[in-house]
């Protein structure tokens, strides 16, 4: 519940501030929040199924995040970012899918 | 990737781990806290990303696709403008630079034309090189014809600037006799008379000193003597009046040439 309340007010504060996203940081900000994605919907999975941590969570999170920005970066600096950015996207997405099943089969038993 | 671990296979946790969810709700630990901390920031990455989106594909979702032809093709003609006018403006620049170029070399002979002026009307005191020719005429029989002569020996070899003692002779300068006394623009001369001339002093020497010449003219009457002598910085005094003309007034180029 507090963590999506969180996740609310973030979006909330978002809406209110209208940030301007860095044009260094705009390659990189679209990969982080799918890897947070990736985290979230992982957590939401452990919780559903008994063995959520926190710590696990926020360790996840944060190397989710920080790996998928360093890969693109390292992808632009090999000439290759888009096509870096694309695969983790691709495999994140993949990822949130398996998590979604799992919570699915869980919440429907189906 | 990294492993979430969040999965079925990871089941070791100890129970109040498992029961996480309950107990965040009876007392929330740092632990909940950075939860939250990290939804809150996912929330806010959400919206950034969203807006950084809509803000450029909003207005061109929205366009049919004539319009984006439309928009497209404004586009190109706009950098086209754009482009043409880069183009005449780096002309403009070039011509700029090319007429301030000019401008500067015509400033600068014009200088030097002011300069050369000044120095004509004895507006200024100038100095270089030249000759120091002294008449020495303790019996006054010098008359005005020579120095006249001996003046225009001396302009004739290219003396710039001539000055007879101390006083500037200039393009008004006239000798005169009254009384039997020379004068210089109607003030008296007293010998020895000593013509100080600016220019090549090599030439003016020969020029003082050919056969017929200023010397011979002078040394023939008796007691006079005259002598030249070089000097490489030499300076004659400016005019004590600048001329003040009444009848002649300047006509400019361009009427003179349709006269």
């Amino acid at each position: 519940m507090i963590p999506l309340v969180a996740l609310l007010v973030g979006a909330l504060i978002g809406l209110l501030v209208r940030p301007e996203v860095p044009a260094g940081f705009q390659p990189y900000l679209p990969v982080a929040v799918v890897a947070a994605l990736d985290a979230i919907f992982g957590a939401v999975r452990a919780r559903l199924e008994g063995s959520f941590s926190e710590r696990v969570f926020l360790i996840s999170f944060l190397t989710n995040i920080v790996l998928a920005v360093f890969l693109v970066y390292l992808g632009d600096q090999l000439g290759v970012g888009s096509e870096l950015s694309t695969a983790v996207v691709v495999v994140f997405g993949v990822r949130i899918f398996a998590n979604l099943a799992a919570v699915r089969r869980v919440l429907f038993n189906a | 990737m990294t492993d979430t671990a969040e999965t079925s296979s990871v089941q070791e946790r100890p129970p109040q781990v498992d029961t996480g969810g309950r107990r965040a709700v009876r007392r929330p630990g740092w632990m909940q806290i950075a939860v939250a901390c990290a939804c809150a920031v996912l929330g806010f990455l959400m919206v950034a990303q969203v807006r950084a989106t809509e803000s450029v594909g909003e207005r061109l979702a929205a366009e049919r696709e004539e319009d984006l032809a439309r928009i497209l093709s404004e586009l190109t003609a706009q950098s086209d403008r754009l482009q043409s006018e880069i183009t005449e403006l780096r002309l403009t620049l070039v011509e700029y630079e090319t007429s301030a170029e000019a401008e500067e070399l015509a400033l600068r002979s014009l200088e030097r034309r002011y300069d050369d002026l000044r120095v004509l009307i004895g507006a200024v005191t100038a100095e270089g090189e030249g000759v120091i020719f002294t008449i020495d005429d303790p019996g006054r029989l010098v008359t005005q014809d020579l120095l006249v002569d001996t003046v225009q020996e001396l302009r004739d070899a290219g003396a710039e600037a001539i000055a007879v003692n101390d006083q500037r002779l200039v393009t008004s300068s006239a000798f005169s006799t009254r009384n039997e006394r020379l004068l210089l623009d109607r003030r008296p001369l007293q010998p020895p008379y000593r013509v100080a001339a600016i220019g090549p002093a090599d030439t003016m020497e020969v020029a003082l000193g050919i056969p017929g010449g200023a010397i011979d003219a002078l040394q023939v009457l008796p007691e006079v003597t005259a002598e030249v002598e070089k000097r490489s910085e030499l300076t004659v005094p400016a005019a004590s009046d600048s001329p003040a003309f009444v009848y002649a007034t300047p006509v400019d180029p361009e009427e003179s040439a349709t006269d």
